[in-house]
Parts: structure tokens; C-alpha cells; sequence
């Protein structure tokens, strides 16, 4: 059974050839710069990351906004929440990762307690957070409830990470490209912003996925249960006691427990 | 030029590995769930 729309169809095909595009014209096309030489090239993948990551945690801000709003809740909200976070970071860790390697060619370290590292370490561990407390709280009004504030607190972190350069003395270079003149020019600036282009697609396929696993859990968690029991009878075989789960979520809480609940069904 | 290769591939690894293991849940779950799941547009 496919897992992909015409929608997500079209919007994976142009995520991937717009990566490979980016790879092209990042490592082959644009030419080496005057001051880093070839490790330029590792910022056609680093800023664009890190912008992906605050715009998965800004997602997770908007939809745990609406869900506490009142008059906007709906469980869509939520799922937007915890989709934005799962995918922020994601790209969080590739952020601290790609960062790490920039920052031991260019200033032989792996890592400084510098504000913006700092921050982002701190980001990231704050969305680990927010993911380990979706999976400890089974209701899901309190869950929505708890995760809305630790996305918050996210949302407040994604400012200060993004205006640490300027507020703090930090090692990590000001901002590039969103200024009235950039500081760099020509390829690599065309490089640059087509790199935004590229991992902004792959950004929002992960997302509608992401988004779409949600639904079909928060259906799973209600619905799996009878789904095996259904399975059971048109076997012609009783439901055992070891089948049964003390709580409809330790059967069916994620897709590792649906694997469980199809292995039990299977089972003769 | 290695510090390049290895920060593109470790980001791309990344992904690519996240882009897989929530394609397979989403599979497994629609699996599961049948023709009754949700049909997306």
C-alpha cells in the first residue's frame, strides 16, 4: 500500500531535484572563496538547515497557539505541533552537526560554548524533550496541554538563537544573507539562496508525512484494538489473554506496538 | 575538501534515514488499518 499522494508525489520528485541541483551547483559549479576556500561549500547546506529548524519549531509554536486558543482548537493543531517539532529536529541535529564540522576546519574546534551553539544545543534538547513528553503522557488533552508550553518555551529559544549574534560577543559570524546587501555575491550567492529553495521542499514533504503518521496513529490508538480483534474472528479463533492489552495504548501506542499487535493477530 | 564531504553526507544520512523510518511507519500503519484509512488527495 503506497504511503504517497500525487500531492506528495509531486512535492518529493521536486525536493530531490532540487537537492541535486544544490549538490551540483554547491559542490562542483560555485567557485571556492577568497577567504575559506572549498569550506564555503559547507554553507550550501548549514544556514538552510538551521533556517529549516527554526521553521519546524515556528511551526510547532503556530499549531500549539491554536490548539490552547480556544476557539481554533482541533486536533489538527496538535498534529501540526508535534510534526513541525519531530521535523525541526531533525534538522536541529544536522544543524549542530554540520556546524560542528564548519566550525573544527575553520576554527579547530569541534565545539565552543559560544551563545549560538549554546543555543542551539539548548534547542535541541528542549524539542527531544518535547518528543519524550508526547510519548510519557497517554491523554491527549493533557498531552496537547503540557506540549504546548515546552513549545513555547521552544518558540521563545528559536528568538535568542536567532538573535544571539547580536545581543552576545560570539564567535559564530553574523548574518549573511538577510540584509539589504549581502556579503556574498554572484554563484555562490545564487548557490546560497537556491539552497533555501531545496531543503525548504524537503522541509515541507517531511512535514505533510510527518503530519499524515499523526492522523493514522491518533486513528490506530482508537480504532487498533478492533482492527485486531477483527482480524481475530475472521480467523474463527478466540482472543487470548496475552493478546489483550491492559491499555489500548501499550498495544497500539506507535507503529513499533502496531508491528506487535499485526505480529499477534498473525499468530496462529 | 573532506570536512565539505563529510558535512554534506552526515546531513544527507540524516535525512534520508528520518525520510525513510517515517515512510515505513506511515506504511504500516495504512497496512494495518486497511482500505478504512485515510485517503489522502
Amino acid at each position: 500500500m503506497s504511503s504517497s499522494s500525487s500531492l506528495t508525489r509531486a512535492l518529493g520528485i521536486s525536493a530531490l531535484a532540487a537537492v541535486a541541483v544544490n549538490a551540483w551547483w554547491g559542490l562542483s559549479l560555485s567557485p571556492p572563496d577568497k577567504v575559506q576556500g572549498q569550506l564555503v561549500r559547507i554553507l550550501y547546506v548549514h544556514p538552510a538547515v538551521a533556517t529549516m529548524c527554526y521553521a519546524g519549531f515556528g511551526l510547532c509554536a503556530l499549531g500549539s497557539i491554536c490548539w490552547l486558543w480556544p476557539r481554533t482548537r482541533s486536533p489538527r493543531w496538535d498534529r501540526l505541533a508535534v510534526a513541525g517539532a519531530e521535523v525541526g529536529a531533525v534538522f536541529c541535529a544536522a544543524t549542530l552537526i554540520t556546524g560542528s564540522i564548519w566550525g573544527k576546519a575553520a576554527w579547530g574546534v569541534w565545539w565552543t560554548w559560544d551563545a549560538r551553539l549554546t543555543l542551539t544545543a539548548i534547542l535541541f534538547a528542549l524539542s527531544l524533550g518535547y518528543l519524550a513528553l508526547r510519548r510519557a503522557v497517554d491523554n491527549p488533552h493533557s498531552r496537547a496541554l503540557m506540549s504546548s508550553a515546552v513549545a513555547l518555551l521552544m518558540a521563545l529559544t528559536v528568538v535568542l538563537d536567532h538573535y544571539a549574534t547580536a545581543w552576545f560577543a560570539t564567535l559564530h559570524q553574523h548574518t549573511t544573507l538577510f540584509k539589504p546587501s549581502p556579503s556574498i555575491h554572484g554563484w555562490q550567492l545564487v548557490t546560497m539562496c537556491w539552497s533555501f529553495v531545496a531543503l525548504g521542499l524537503v522541509f515541507a514533504w517531511m512535514v505533510v508525512h510527518r503530519y499524515r503518521l499523526e492522523a493514522l496513529e491518533e486513528r490506530y490508538e482508537s480504532e487498533g484494538y478492533l482492527v485486531a480483534i477483527e482480524a481475530r474472528r475472521a480467523e474463527g479463533q478466540p482472543v487470548s489473554a496475552a493478546a489483550r492489552p491492559e491499555t489500548g495504548r501499550v498495544l497500539v501506542g506507535s507503529a513499533a506496538s502496531a508491528e506487535r499487535a499485526e505480529a499477534l493477530v498473525e499468530d496462529k | 575538501m573532506n570536512y565539505v564531504w563529510a558535512a554534506w553526507l552526515s546531513c544527507g544520512v540524516l535525512l534520508c534515514v528520518y525520510s525513510f523510518r517515517t515512510l515505513w511507519r506511515e506504511r504500516t500503519l495504512r497496512r494495518l488499518l486497511g482500505k478504512k484509512g485515510p485517503q489522502w488527495p
